[in-house]
């Protein structure tokens, strides 16, 4: 036991210290000499399995066919031409880089690419309900069908933003300071009503920022009201028009049309239904998307948003308001949709990815962990740092000491001397529900006056508020290697070691050209840490990384060569048969993904294969068969089998026809097909089980073949 | 030598087995490819390192576990004993008599409603997990540094115990508790309940029966990447030879077990892991039953605590069913243990906060003797685990041969004590701490 390290002090209520962090370390990927690979060990025992792998054998460079296969297949999902293929062998690694630029203007990298961001950047891997304490449509009985929509535009949102800032050859250092996202029009109105109803630390409304309210004449006069528009003699019933329900100088200003409940269920309300105060407010928000819960049980009316609405995105300013200048109308929708709207006004601030509705439901945070997850969690998106502690063996030994906590020579100390001035950018900006901090005058919680940002021993900076915290983030040194670090291991399922040479040139390259991500991905990708066309640190000490294809890598190499949008599913806009979509869905679950999680610096990224993948793979790809061999609308046919079982070679297996193996593979193939006739089996079956054998063959499964 | 090897492929697909040819393949022996179950459990050990200690006594072990760092801690045994300790006022919560393999504890109303065979081998440890930080169960899994080489205990667990089944694979799976788990520094995929149902059931369709054709033919797919391939590529295409099979080792019959799983919750994940216990796939599986999650904000305890527990207790006593069912009442240890437990005074019945001083793992099975383990104390404003004594289990303030800060790993060599490791590997494994007799049968 004397070898286990103990904190040398008591230490304090780590109830406060709900994010992390008590080794005061910042951890981050891939650093030489760090535990959680298997190697350390860290208590002193000696008793383990035997030691030490032996001496590694000589370096075995990667074939240029196996590494520019795989780079476009990370960049793109599709397969390797065969002047592609000559050009990487007669001109090495260097031949890469043209090969790289032309794949980075294919749709199909733009897929990868908003994929990788939507992870990178941590705003998806949510459920509906996880939106309902900034929005609470789930509390207001909207449809299952409009929170589907939102959140997948909350998820997409930023990622579309960072397509746009790319696209434009903005410097990706404004991905953390942005004050412009790609916004539609739910989204829009989403974000200024969350502005109009704001709420404090413990979720209440407060009344006194529900400027809305104020405006048309305060929590006892404006009203939200509901009525059937029945003409009792005619029976007919005469909807308000929206024109008119948004309308201040209209009679039927706040009035909307509902219908009574079923009677045999609930009992009718009296009408008019009518709902003063915020909760007003509320109901007007959740009235756009249907919402009449103001009597319990009525139906939900039609939302108010269009198709339209919800797949026409555009750039939108979202800015303070001037002085004596009025915010933006939740429910003008005639003035949200107009395209001449890019900008949005409201007093709470929107900066960078780390504001986004995705994230702050992503990282719910509360009065013990007080923004440090909010805060932390940014550290790794932007800076690939952590406060964590999950790689010493300091245990927590005592907790809830206040004086200890604050103990400069306590183990919590370092960490909470650092993060806690870090918190408070989030602090001065945001209640703890994450509306508008207006809780300025708190005696006993006073907001600090300022936030201060410093890791990694970089000079201090001060300043107040989230947009101050950005800045700091966007200039801090490390942010180029981190994003190197982060595409290095979406390419590998690996890290890179964040002291290998060619990491830091290739970070130092991206940095000198302002921050170009097209620069970055021209550099990695053709690079040694991606091929293993060379030895690299990384290599030596890690390694070369040859892996399954990752869920996400899978299906988009599915999609792209079968030409079928999102063949697994994964963002519900398969094109496939309904059952179809669900079954690759499911089937698609059982091949591990990329996710991320709380204080993990690097997202998930299992690579080995096991008995799941192996049944995953081929139930998928026999689910597959049955929708693209001989059916009506498929594109092989045994009529025309050759070209067919050619096909399953090129395009599913990835071998260009001047690649060595594929005329071997070709005669597997053909082979197969020929041993299934001699079964008794039907020509269309044993062409099915060809395109099964090719598409879970190892090619076709694999990255780095 | 490629003459010789094309002939030997030719002859070993003459001779219809397939086995020659997926050893020239992979390299993996013969015997291997022939009985991949025994074989699988041999390769775990060829150091000698994992060998089994007893057959007999071996367990299987189904986990839970999660970051949420559920209130698991907050109404079991010892928490009556004091009244400052806080309680939901809800009947389900109430104080009640509670007898565990003969003597008589209080706990809430709800852990009384196991079946008294369950709760005879019940036995509820007392200890701390010193952190209070969600992203540390991985750590937590590793006893915060306790363990050698910083393995999981269920990556320790299941290497030992994979010997003595002769498992389809010595990785442990996750059927519902997260990403979580790694074994020898790997990352462990979770696999949901549905989809291991969708992906191992097998219709019998033409495509499934040239099931047999198309391993053949990727055999020699393998044998001729392989003559192409570097060493890595080498060692990963055997890696894929190996996963496949182990994915046709599977029992046919048992993997109708799977077809009647509808959810993802832990229904679900309970019936998962028994079907893959049942089909012998591996010896240990994490599943997660929530018991109140991260309430911090939990007025009354109402809205997480007591309906979470309601939820959870009963999941344990479906599992305890769905073993009895299938037979493997006497095989499985169930236990449940959390990154943290939380604070029991701190906020009275507003809500509960992280609490690494003080946690509860909950161990069901047939090694175990019902009981409690360990204790609590009042300390710096809330309540901490106690010393322990090894022989009586009883919680000793102040005293016990087992500190406070070797808890966590005292339960973790009890646990596997009870799964029928002996102490020489327990103490090889994991550092401090010792085993608590008065927990075992």
């Amino acid at each position: 036991m004397s070898s286990v390290r103990w904190c040398a002090h008591l230490v304090a209520p780590l109830v406060l210290c709900a994010l992390a962090a008590c080794s005061g370390k910042v951890t981050a990927p891939g650093a030489s000499g760090g535990s959680g690979n298997g190697n350390g060990n860290g208590n002193g025992m000696t008793g383990g399995p035997p030691a030490g792998p032996p001496p590694p054998p000589p370096y075995e460079p990667l074939a240029p066919a196996a590494y520019a296969s795989k780079v476009k297949d990370l960049l793109t999902g599709m397969p390797l031409s065969d002047d592609e293929l000559a050009a990487a062998v007669g001109g090495g690694s260097e031949a890469l880089r043209p090969l790289i630029d032309g794949w980075m203007q294919t749709p199909q990298f733009r897929e990868r690419m908003f994929d990788f961001w939507k992870r990178s950047f941590q705003q998806t891997q949510l459920d509906p309900s996880d939106l309902d304490d900034q929005l609470r449509l789930g509390s207001a009985n909207v449809s299952r069908a409009d929170q589907q929509r939102i959140l997948r535009s909350v998820e997409e949102s930023f990622a579309r933003t960072v397509q746009a800032l790319v696209e434009q050859r903005r410097p990706f250092t404004e991905t953390v300071t942005t004050t412009r996202f790609m916004l539609n029009v739910p989204l829009m109105v989403a974000l200024s009503y969350m502005d109009a109803a704001p709420r404090n630390d413990t979720g209440r409304p407060v009344p006194a920022g529900f400027w809305i309210m104020q405006k048309f004449g305060g929590d006892k006069v404006f009203q939200y009201k509901q009525v059937t528009g029945l003409d009792p003699v005619t029976g007919l019933v005469t909807p308000v028009p929206f024109e008119q329900s948004i309308d201040p100088a209209s009679p039927n200003f706040m009035t909307w049309t509902f219908a009574q409940p079923d009677p045999a269920r609930y009992p009718p309300c009296p009408e008019p239904v009518a709902v003063t105060g915020t909760r007003a407010i509320e109901r007007t928000f959740g009235a756009l998307f249907g919402s009449r819960d103001a009597c319990q049980g009525a139906p939900n009316a039609p939302t108010f948003f269009t198709e339209e609405d919800w797949n026409t995105w555009r750039m939108v300013e979202i800015r303070a308001p001037r002085a004596g200048e009025e915010r933006t109308l939740f429910w003008d929708l005639p003035r949200l949709r107009d395209p001449a709207t890019t900008e949005l006004v409201l007093a709470m601030p929107r900066v960078g990815f780390m504001t986004t509705l995705a994230f702050f439901a992503n990282w719910p945070t509360n009065p013990s962990n007080s923004y440090r997850v909010t805060t932390n969690q940014a550290l790794i998106v932007a800076l690939g740092r952590s406060f964590d502690d999950r790689t010493t063996t300091v245990q927590v030994s005592e907790t809830s000491v206040d004086a200890m906590h604050i103990d400069p020579g306590s183990v919590c100390f370092a960490c909470h001397q650092l993060l806690d001035p870090m918190r408070d950018f989030f602090k001065q900006s945001y209640s703890l529900t994450y509306f508008q901090q207006l809780d300025l005058n708190n005696r006993r919680n006073p907001l600090p006056a300022q936030g201060t940002f410093t890791l990694d021993g970089s000079a201090p900076v001060n300043g107040a508020g989230v947009p101050a915290f950005a800045r700091a983030l966007a200039d801090h040194p490390h942010f180029p290697r981190a994003w190197a670090q982060k595409l290095c291991h979406f390419a590998n399922a690996s890290d890179c070691q964040e002291d290998d040479p060619e990491l830091v040139r290739v970070a130092e390259a991206f940095r000198a050209s302002n921050f170009d991500f097209t620069v970055l991905v021209r550099e990695l990708f053709s690079s040694p840490l991606v091929t293993y066309a060379a030895p690299t640190k990384t290599a030596e000490q890690g390694g070369v990384t040859i892996g399954i294809a990752r869920r996400e890598a899978l299906c988009a190499r599915l999609s792209a060569r079968l030409k079928l949008t999102d063949v697994c599913n994964l963002d519900g806009l398969s094109a496939l048969p309904r059952n179809v979509a669900g079954s690759a869905g499911n089937l698609s679950a059982g091949v591990a993904g990329s996710t991320y999680a709380r204080a993990d610096v690097q997202a998930v990224m299992p690579h080995d294969p096991n008995l799941f993948f192996a049944s995953a793979t081929e139930k998928l790809c026999m689910l597959l068969a049955g929708q693209l061999v001989d059916t009506a609308t498929g594109p092989w046919k045994v009529a025309t089998r050759t070209a067919a079982l050619n096909d399953f070679v090129h395009l599913v297996m990835g071998l260009p026809p001047s690649d060595e193996r594929a005329p071997l593979m070709f005669s597997v193939l053909q082979k197969h097909y020929e041993s299934a006739i001699s079964a008794k089996e039907r020509a269309v079956d044993a062409l099915k089980s060809s395109f099964v054998l090719a598409c879970s063959s190892p090619l076709a499964v694999s990255s780095g073949l | 030598m490629t003459t010789r090897r094309r002939q030997l492929l030719k002859s070993t697909i003459l001779g219809g087995t397939g086995l020659g040819l997926r050893a020239l393949a992979t390299g993996l022996p013969v015997s291997f490819l022939a009985r991949p179950l025994v074989a699988r459990a041999q390769g775990a050990d060829e150091s000698g390192q994992y060998a089994c200690a007893s057959k007999p006594k071996a367990r299987y072990l189904i986990l839970s576990t999660s970051s949420a760092g559920d209130p698991l801690n907050a109404n079991v045994p010892g928490t009556y004993d004091f009244p400052d300790i806080a309680h939901a006022a809800d009947p389900r919560m109430a104080p009640t008599p509670l007898t565990l393999a003969g003597k008589t504890y209080t706990a809430a109303q709800l852990w009384s409603t196991l079946p008294p065979e369950v709760l005879d081998r019940t036995v509820f440890f007392h200890h701390a997990t010193f952190t209070n930080n969600h992203a540390n169960l991985p750590k937590t899994l590793k006893l915060m540094g306790q363990t050698a080489r910083q393995e999981m205990l269920p990556s320790i667990f299941a290497k030992y115990l994979s010997g003595c089944f002769g498992t389809v694979q010595v990785d442990p799976v996750s059927a519902g508790a997260g990403d979580v788990l790694s074994i020898d520094g790997r990352s462990l995929p979770n696999v949901a309940p549905t989809g291991l149902r969708d992906l191992l059931t097998r219709p019998n369709t033409p495509l499934q029966r040239l099931q047999t054709l198309r391993d053949s033919a990727l055999d020699e797919m393998h044998t001729l990447l392989k003559q192409r391939g570097t060493k890595a590529q080498q060692l990963y295409l055997d890696s894929l030879v190996l996963s496949r099979q182990q994915a046709r080792s599977l029992g046919s019959d048992l993997l109708d077990m799977l077809a009647g799983i509808r959810t993802n919750a832990a229904e679900g994940q309970v019936a998962a892991a028994v079907a893959l216990i049942k089909m012998n796939v591996s010896s240990v599986i994490t599943i997660r039953i929530p018991f109140g999650g991260d309430n911090h904000t939990d007025d009354g305890l109402l809205r997480s605590e007591v309906p979470q527990h309601e939820s959870g207790i009963r999941a344990i006593g479906q599992l305890m069913e769905a073993l009895r069912v299938a037979g493997l009442s006497d095989q499985v240890t169930f236990a449940a243990y959390n990154v943290f437990g939380r604070t029991l005074k701190k906020n009275g019945t507003a809500g509960r906060d992280h609490w690494g001083s003080h946690h509860a793992t909950v161990m069901i099975g047939p090694g175990l003797r019902g009981g409690v383990i360990g204790g609590l104390e009042p300390k710096s404003s809330d309540y901490y685990a106690t010393p322990i004594d090894s022989q009586s289990g009883a919680g000793r303030p102040g005293a016990g041969d087992i500190p406070f800060a070797e808890t966590l790993a005292a339960m973790g060599k009890t646990l596997g004590a009870a799964l029928g490791l002996d102490r020489q590997a327990l103490d090889r494994h994991i550092a401090g701490g010792k085993v608590v007799t008065a927990a075992l049968t």
